[in-house]
């Protein structure tokens, strides 16, 4: 009797794992020959099923999955044997890094942009009122969700800050460094970061402006503007894999992404669009050409 | 041969044993051996190994996983143990339908223990505002590791140890307490040497286990080197930075759970021979 109870209990849950759509999407590399398999920065999370769709609806016969984690992870999984079609990469040094490996078949395209700006859990709940404005982040006791310096949205962090108190703006030295050492955690994606402020768990956050505006956590959390002098400007690229298994196809979900229809989508979610000149090193100031 | 055949006639199933068993064995032990093989050797092989095993990020969180592992044994004895024997002795219906659900957080998938665990003990959490009236903030705590830890380990001890209570006839004790023993003393010192054998060896699993807990402990604890930032967060974070240091943090973590098993292995077999 125990037993029935216990493998009734265990195969349910196993079937509920395995019916999530993160297992769906993310554990099964293998490739159909009209399947396009995309890498996608975390950040892109929100977007990228509705980008995918109206691809799938312009290309009859294509259907598309989508892996999303951070840029950083996606790149390794890459190099590590992990097979797909096109990299999506949410900074340009993750795709450069790519590009080194030889992962990448010609050149990254980029097709949008981000801004980053500081999210605080919805009024009312525990730690909402600790940080009203940008100066908070630096006060003793506040407890932040950061990524890790080397997913992308962490290194905009790091790059930001360090904008904040080297312009012409009020905060003290060490403002950078106080800021980072109220770092509670350090996630490996945005949305691990994004979740912490939703559930309330810590003060204030650094995320994607798209993170904040659109989607689930539009609702759940409050959003504190940081001066566009200092903010910098996240750039994603797409670029086809060598060991594609449907070059074709993914050309052509590269060429989507950049034309007017995807733009609209992304346009849509909070995106902006990819800089002009993308020759000025990771991450350039907004506002700055 | 005869028929019937004698007693010891089971003695032609070993045979049958080595026809499916000894390809079966070999066949095993490479799918398990071989992986670990090659990462011994792709970590032997690259030049900075050892500094890698000396850096600051493997000693922070080797001490980290040790220390909170150590302390969660502690809880999962003191609980577990008391807990395990009335599994093992009482078989009232409430206590049979508890014995089933023991295992749940060995099914649970351990990301959704450490969202359970947010539930009830994070910021917003039923137990939030209360711990918060009292000055406590668990998550991001080395804490909330410890919370995780016995969480996920502890059924792996109590399973054990309770077959191991279940092991020891009622009668021994009923008649060690007859002659006068007082039941605390025949607790220490009839039943618990007797059921040692799996005490340890579920002792050993739940350390192991509570060594390697990942998926828990970043939901609830977060990631932060030298707080919650145990071997296998320490491991992943590596991962997506230097292969290098993520290698030399596995092999780390594989000898001390070797040695462990072993020393534990080792100390329960003393204790069969002892009781034979």
């Amino acid at each position: 009797m125990d037993n029935i109870i216990r493998w009734g209990l265990a195969s349910l849950l196993m079937i509920a794992g395995c019916a999530s759509p993160s297992a769906r999407n993310a554990e099964n590399f293998d490739q159909g020959a009209d399947e396009l398999v995309v890498f996608a920065a975390a950040s892109l999370a929100e977007v990228f099923p509705e980008l995918a769709t109206a691809f799938e609806k312009a290309s009859p016969g294509v259907s598309v999955r989508l892996n999303f984690a951070g840029s950083q992870r996606l790149r390794t999984q890459l190099e590590f044997g992990a097979t797909g079609d096109v990299f999506v990469s949410a900074d340009r040094r993750q795709m450069s890094l790519a590009v080194d490996a030889g992962l990448v078949s010609g050149d990254p395209a980029p097709f949008a942009s981000n801004s980053l700006v500081v999210i605080t859990p919805i009024a009312g709940g525990p730690g909402s009122e600790k940080v009203q404005v940008l100066n908070d982040l630096a006060s003793p006791g506040v407890k932040l969700a950061l990524a890790l310096p080397g997913v992308p949205v962490g290194v905009y962090t790091r790059e930001m800050l360090g904008n904040l108190e080297s312009g012409a703006y009020d905060f003290d030295e060490g403002y950078s460094q106080k800021v980072l050492d109220n770092a509670a955690t350090l996630e490996t994606n945005v949305r691990s970061v994004v979740q912490k402020v939703v559930l309330g768990e810590v003060d204030a956050a650094v995320v994607y402006m798209t993170n904040a505006t659109t989607g689930y956590a539009a609702a759940n959390v409050r959003t504190i503007p940081i001066p566009k002098g200092a903010n910098v400007a996240a750039e994603y690229y797409a670029a086809a894999l060598k060991d594609a298994g449907n070059p074709q196809a993914a050309g052509a979900f590269i060429q989507f992404v950049q034309a007017e229809a995807a733009q609209a989508i992304l346009a849509r979610h909070g995106f902006e669009p990819a800089p002009a000149n993308t020759g000025s090193g990771p991450a350039r100031r907004v506002g700055q050409p | 041969m005869t028929w019937p055949p004698a007693k010891d006639g089971g003695r032609s199933l070993p045979s049958i044993g080595n026809i499916f068993g000894a390809p079966a064995t070999v066949l095993y032990l490479l799918f398990i051996g071989f992986p670990v093989l090659a990462l011994l050797i792709r970590a032997a092989g690259q030049d900075g190994f050892l500094s890698s095993l000396s850096s600051d990020v493997a000693l922070t969180a080797l001490k980290l996983s040790l220390g909170t592992s150590i302390i969660s044994m502690a809880v999962v004895l003191l609980i577990g143990t008391p807990f395990a024997y009335l599994l093992a002795k009482n078989t009232s219906i409430f206590l049979r339908a508890l014995d089933s659900l023991v295992e749940l957080p060995i099914v649970l998938p351990p990301v959704v223990a450490g969202v359970a665990m947010l539930m009830a003990f994070g910021r917003n959490g039923l137990l939030g505002p209360p711990l918060a009236e009292l000055g406590v903030s668990l998550p991001f705590t080395s804490i909330a590791v410890v919370f995780a830890q016995v969480f996920v380990a502890a059924p792996f001890y109590i399973r054990s140890a309770k077959v191991g209570f279940q092991s020891v006839a009622t009668e021994y004790e009923d008649i060690s307490q007859t002659l006068g023993v007082s039941p605390w003393r025949t607790f220490w010192q009839l039943t618990v040497p007797l059921a040692s054998p799996s005490i340890l060896t579920g002792f050993a699993l739940a350390w192991a286990r509570a060594l390697s807990e990942f998926g828990a402990t970043i939901m609830f604890a977060g990631n932060f080197m030298g707080k919650t930032q145990t071997m296998p967060l320490a491991i992943m974070t590596a991962m997506e930075t230097s292969l290098d240091t993520a290698l030399a943090l596995s092999v780390l973590l594989l000898c001390v759970s070797i040695v462990l098993l072993a020393g534990v292995g080792l100390l329960a077999r003393r204790h069969w021979q002892e009781r034979l």
